[in-house]
């Protein structure tokens, strides 16, 4: 299955992202995670095709689970995209060197977030028929 | 009073068991000795020194070179200095207290009562900077954290401001209304945005390097393009010098200026940029023919969230010149201004020519 992780304190947040999913006819299952203590243990289990993951975060901060999915050798292949307010350098910096796969800088306008819906879902639709191909 | 460690880098041995005795009648101080300055700097490594007391003139370094290395010294950028000179050589004086000094002492005329009261002060003075310090930190985290957390809502706010303009659709003068909304929390992202590089200016120390001011005039010009398109926009540009600084803050000075001369101007905005080179320093000279700034506010527009006129005229945040000037004052130069209302305005920054690198490098 080509789970998405969308790791997110914000129920708000989530659910725009949500909705441009859902307004581009996406077919993955989304599974929403507000408790990034927790967030481990839901990427383990779902074992998603793709990690969305907000930075700014009570009690642990984006880049320590970061940290914690890119050490695991169970998760450290899954692409994460991070989305966050800041604007500082050093903050972008860390999340690539810690293996960060994108850095979206918030706010997104909404088209925005359609267009990334669309080509996340399109890349999954190629990616399985590539993969079909005898 | 817990104990104070004084550090006595003189190479004369009659003159430090003078000063011993001085301090003796001080129970509380603890007398530590170096012979020359490079003992001096390991004294620091490794000794908790609250203090420095220094011969002007010692066999490795002189007076100034002496503090130059403590100042750059890990430990040493903030612990207070007393300089010990010979009658006669204030010159080395005044010198010394310009790099960071607290005090100086004349030898021949120096009494016990005279040294521990200049000790006393400065380590009073010391203490009080570094509570200054310590608070500026603080504030500026609590800025910097508020922003943050403003900008979170912000954000959330203005995405569904879109997604409700969507749903909208045809219904025109409602989605009007949220556009207003939308528009304004972009504006409120963009203040925060600034509020934070200005807070963040502050603490970071970047290498300093030469930098073509020209190329910074063109990469200025193409970022603003749009808008001097939109707005007709005539820059005239002589040819200008290189200087020491770093290229993104040179042209986050250049671009917030120009744009503002472009932004706060009734008619066809006219800029010219001008170079002039004095000694060390080129100054060069920022022409518009915008609506100009009274003289009482020449020196308010450099402070934060100064803004002179009403938001629906002009738009702006009130940070942008305030950054400029702490990017100014970075690089080791000046910014001020002279207009006249409704002729149009000059701005004046100072920069270190490039060939000044060596002499800077020296001082910091």
């Amino acid at each position: 299955m080509n789970t998405i992780v969308v790791i997110d304190d914000s129920p708000e947040d989530y659910e725009a992202l949500y909705r441009a999913f859902k307004k581009i006819g996406n077919q993955s299952p989304i599974v929403h995670e507000d408790d990034p203590s927790s967030a481990m243990d839901t990427i383990r289990q779902h074992q998603p095709k793709l990690i969305l993951l907000d930075l700014n975060m009570p009690e642990m901060d984006g880049q320590e689970l970061l940290r914690l999915i890119k050490q695991d050798l169970s998760t450290h292949n899954i692409p994460v995209i991070i989305f966050s307010t800041s604007n500082n350098e050093r903050d972008i910096n860390e999340c690539y060197e810690l293996g960060a796969n994108a850095y979206l800088q918030k706010p997104l306008n909404f088209d925005h977030y359609l267009k990334l819906a669309k080509n996340i879902d399109e890349f999954w639709i190629n990616a399985n028929i590539v993969g079909k191909q005898p | 009073m817990t104990q104070v460690n004084i550090l006595i880098v003189e190479d004369n041995p009659e003159d430090r068991e003078l000063y011993k005795r001085y301090l003796r009648s001080n129970q509380n101080l603890q007398v530590l000795e170096a012979e020359i300055g490079e003992e001096a700097l390991d004294m620091l490594d490794s000794h908790s020194v609250s203090l420095v007391l220094v011969d002007y003139n010692l066999p490795d370094m002189d007076g100034i070179e002496i503090i130059r290395a403590i100042r750059q010294h890990e430990k040493g950028e903030y612990v207070p200095i007393i300089m010990l000179t010979g009658l006669g050589n204030e010159e080395i004086a005044v010198e010394a207290l310009k790099l960071g000094a607290q005090d100086y002492l004349i030898k021949g005329k120096l009494s016990a009562t005279a040294l521990l009261r200049s000790i006393e002060n400065a380590l009073k003075q010391t203490k009080l900077e570094q509570q200054l310090r310590d608070k500026t930190r603080e504030l500026e985290d609590f800025v910097s954290v508020a922003a943050h957390d403003l900008k979170s809502p912000l954000s959330t706010i203005y995405v569904y401001c879109q997604m409700l303009k969507e749903q909208l659709g045809e219904q025109q003068e409602t989605s009007e209304l949220v556009q207003v909304i939308e528009k304004r929390s972009e504006q409120m992202i963009h203040l925060i945005d600034t509020l934070l590089s200005y807070t963040r200016l502050g603490r970071i120390t970047t290498d300093l390097y030469p930098v073509e001011l020209n190329d910074i005039i063109d990469c200025v010009k193409q970022n603003l393009h749009n808008l001097i398109v939109e707005r007709d926009c005539e820059i005239l540009c002589d040819n200008l010098p290189g200087v020491i600084g770093e290229e993104t803050g040179l042209i986050q000075i250049f671009q917030n200026i120009l744009s503002n001369s472009i932004k706060y101007c009734r008619q066809k905005p006219r800029i010219r940029l001008s170079a002039q080179q004095s000694d060390k320093l080129a100054i060069i000279a920022i022409q518009d023919n915008g609506i100009g700034i009274k003289k009482s506010e020449f020196d308010n527009i450099f402070l934060p969230f100064t803004r002179l006129h009403k938001g629906s005229e002009f738009i702006g945040t009130g940070i942008g010149l305030a950054n400029v000037k702490k990017i100014v004052e970075q690089f080791h130069g000046k910014i001020w201004i002279e207009s006249v209302v409704d002729q149009g305005s000059t701005f004046y920054i100072s920069l270190p020519l490039r060939d000044t690198l060596k002499d800077l490098s020296k001082s910091a």
